[in-house]
């Protein structure tokens, strides 16, 4: 690619000067000719084509319209017209042409780069952000209560304002938490109802996806065996003691020999024990945190679901 | 410029003028404000609008194999600029200012489109949590919320919840945010979805006498010492028309003035209406009664509502 200037610079055809009379019409949208119009003296208002043809902007000297018409052939939807005695500059498309020629590549690359810039994030701000739609259908039903029965459409309009994903999508995601079993679907009456199985669940499924997102790996499915067990043993037993952290290496090392002070840290890393006093820095204790023992255990249990490989 | 495997262009926030055409390789772009990495090639074009109008990098750009770059500086653009029509550099111009004002609207229209999400995380989530109207919740639990819902980056959200701080809806006390009042984020989030899909004014959004007429209740309420009866209060219409002569700046209380919040039910009638074509007099009700929360819950909306589109834009 040469991005150097080129040295045979071509004939630029001019841009043509014209002096109008208020009322002239400059440009309509019904005209075939697209031009850059700059305004070099007087003053230009750009209307509404429809009654009551409301002035939507007016333009002083050194202002100009139409590049995005004439560059991106986006259309321009005003009738432009001098509102006094105005001197004007119109860049047709085979001037503009004739000037794209000449340019050195960078600066042509240049201005098609800000013309594409500008028409992505128009495009962007009317799109949804969302990128996992499926993650995002999660999230959000995961905050509705369980075994109540809600309207499908309902749900669906909800959903959609708050995220702007079209219908078609969240109706293929839904199929697809209904195929995990995370959402049951029923009819009554012509309309269809839905009714959330375990909002832990979804709560699951949501960070199961976050995970995948990371590259990372969801750490309940990366659980050594040694780990399950020690899973297993913990939330079978409901009245563990608070014990300090070499009190706790030295219980889970007696009851699973291959559990060291790594393994120690390892579980503290997944959090499955907390200070015994959160609101005291000193606290030496831990104890079991049963909310997320719980949490690893169900999402181990319903690996299946989430993973979607029933 | 040769720019070896590894090497940084420039950092996120460093100041730079310069604009760089990738030639060959490949480099990759990262922000603080996000996750997502950009990967330029070939072709592509980093930093029009540092040369254009002197703005920090977006981002740190970062080459991932080895990469040939042409550089740009202010003085080439100069010198080229100079050779063209004057008309030429009004057009850089045009499109430049454009690129930043389609940016500026871009981040703007994502805080105002996700504002709904973080109210929906954050009714649902100080619903669960919640103790009389106050409830403290997670603030990594409504990050994480918001983020998978509708994707917005971390930043974005801390800005939408200083915003509602500043409206006294709620206090970001990391680790955790207290809600002042659950209901209040209940009413808004319904209301703002009511706006949206009915495009009309929301019904729990009150005119200025109804506000009137309900903050002249409220002061006679808690002048009176009467103590509630399961949070409902009752006002005798004497004592009402008394406050109401210095709280409602000269307007007059009347059956009249009253009628759409006792249609409503937010106050109610110690008599009954039944012919609202020829109400009587005021002072042939004796008093009015009502639920003293949901009147105090729908005032603080009516506070906070007007006020949250000034704040987003």
């Amino acid at each position: 690619m040469n991005m150097g200037k080129q040295t045979s610079r071509q004939q630029l055809i001019p841009p043509t000067h014209q002096s109008v009379k208020a009322g002239f019409v400059v440009y309509s949208p019904g005209s075939e000719y697209r031009s850059i119009v700059i305004l070099e003296e007087g003053e230009l208002v750009a209307r509404e084509v429809t009654p009551p043809h409301s002035v939507v902007f007016t333009m002083r000297p050194g202002d100009l319209v139409g590049v995005a018409a004439l560059l991106e052939r986006e259309p321009f939807k005003y009738e432009l017209s001098a509102s006094k005695d105005s001197k004007i500059t119109l860049v047709t498309e085979e001037c503009m042409e004739s000037e794209l020629k000449r340019l050195p590549l960078w600066l042509l690359a240049l201005i098609r780069s800000l013309s594409a810039k500008t028409h992505q994030l128009k495009r962007a701000a009317v799109e949804t952000r969302v990128q996992n739609t499926l993650k995002s259908l999660a999230e959000y039903l995961s905050h509705k209560p369980k075994d109540t029965e809600f309207n499908l459409a309902e749900l669906i309009r909800e959903f959609s304002f708050l995220t702007k994903i079209s219908t078609a999508i969240v109706q293929e995601d839904l199929k697809s938490l209904l195929r995990r079993h995370l959402i049951k679907l029923s009819q009554k009456n012509g309309r269809i109802f839905c009714k959330i199985v375990d909002p832990e669940l979804l709560h699951i499924f949501t960070d199961y996806l976050r995970a995948q997102e990371s590259d990372t790996g969801y750490t309940p499915y990366k659980l050594s065996i040694v780990q399950k067990k020690i899973l297993v043993f913990l939330s079978a037993n409901e009245a563990i003691e608070p014990k300090t952290g070499p009190e706790w290496i030295s219980f889970i090392h007696e009851k699973f020999s291959d559990a060291d002070v790594s393994q120690w840290i390892n579980l503290l890393k997944m959090e499955w024990f907390i200070k015994a006093d959160q609101n005291n820095p000193d606290c030496d204790n831990f104890t079991v945190n049963k909310a997320k023992v719980y949490y690893f255990l169900k999402a181990l249990r319903y690996e299946t679901n989430i993973r979607g490989v029933l | 410029m040769i720019l070896e495997e590894g090497q940084v262009l420039f950092r996120e926030g460093a100041p730079s003028e310069k604009l760089y055409v990738i030639r060959d390789g490949e480099l990759q772009g990262t922000n603080s404000r996000n996750s997502v990495v950009n990967t330029y090639g070939p072709g592509v074009l980093i930093g029009e609008l540092s040369l254009l109008k002197k703005e920090p990098c977006t981002e740190t750009v970062t080459a991932t194999e080895d990469s040939e770059l042409i550089e740009i500086t202010p003085d080439n653009l100069d010198e080229t600029l100079e050779q063209e029509p004057a008309w030429f550099k009004s057009i850089i111009t045009f499109l430049t200012g454009r690129l930043q004002i389609a940016g500026d609207n871009k981040r703007k229209s994502d805080k105002i489109k996700a504002l709904p999400s973080l109210l929906y995380i954050l009714d649902s989530l100080s619903a669960r949590n919640k103790t009389n109207t106050e409830s403290y919740i997670s603030l990594s639990e409504v990050m994480d919320g918001v983020e998978n819902l509708f994707n917005l980056s971390r930043d974005n959200i801390k800005d939408l919840l200083k915003i509602l701080e500043d409206l006294e809806i709620l206090k970001v006390q990391s680790p955790q945010i207290q809600v002042k009042n659950a209901n209040v984020v209940h009413l808004l989030y319904e209301s703002i979805r009511y706006r949206a899909r009915n495009r009309k004014m929301p019904p729990q959004i009150l005119s200025m006498t109804e506000q009137m007429v309900l903050n002249a209740v409220i002061k006679t309420v808690q002048q009176s010492k009467e103590p509630l009866k399961n949070g409902t209060f009752t006002v005798s219409t004497e004592s009402l028309l008394k406050v109401g002569k210095r709280a409602m700046f000269g307007a007059t209380l009347t059956t009249r003035t009253m009628l759409p919040l006792l249609e409503r039910k937010l106050l109610n009638a110690s008599t009954d209406i039944v012919n609202t074509s020829a109400l009587p007099e005021i002072t042939e009700i004796p008093s009015f009664f009502g639920d003293f929360d949901t009147i105090l819950d729908l005032m603080e909306l009516n506070r906070i509502y007007p006020l949250l589109d000034k704040k987003l834009v």
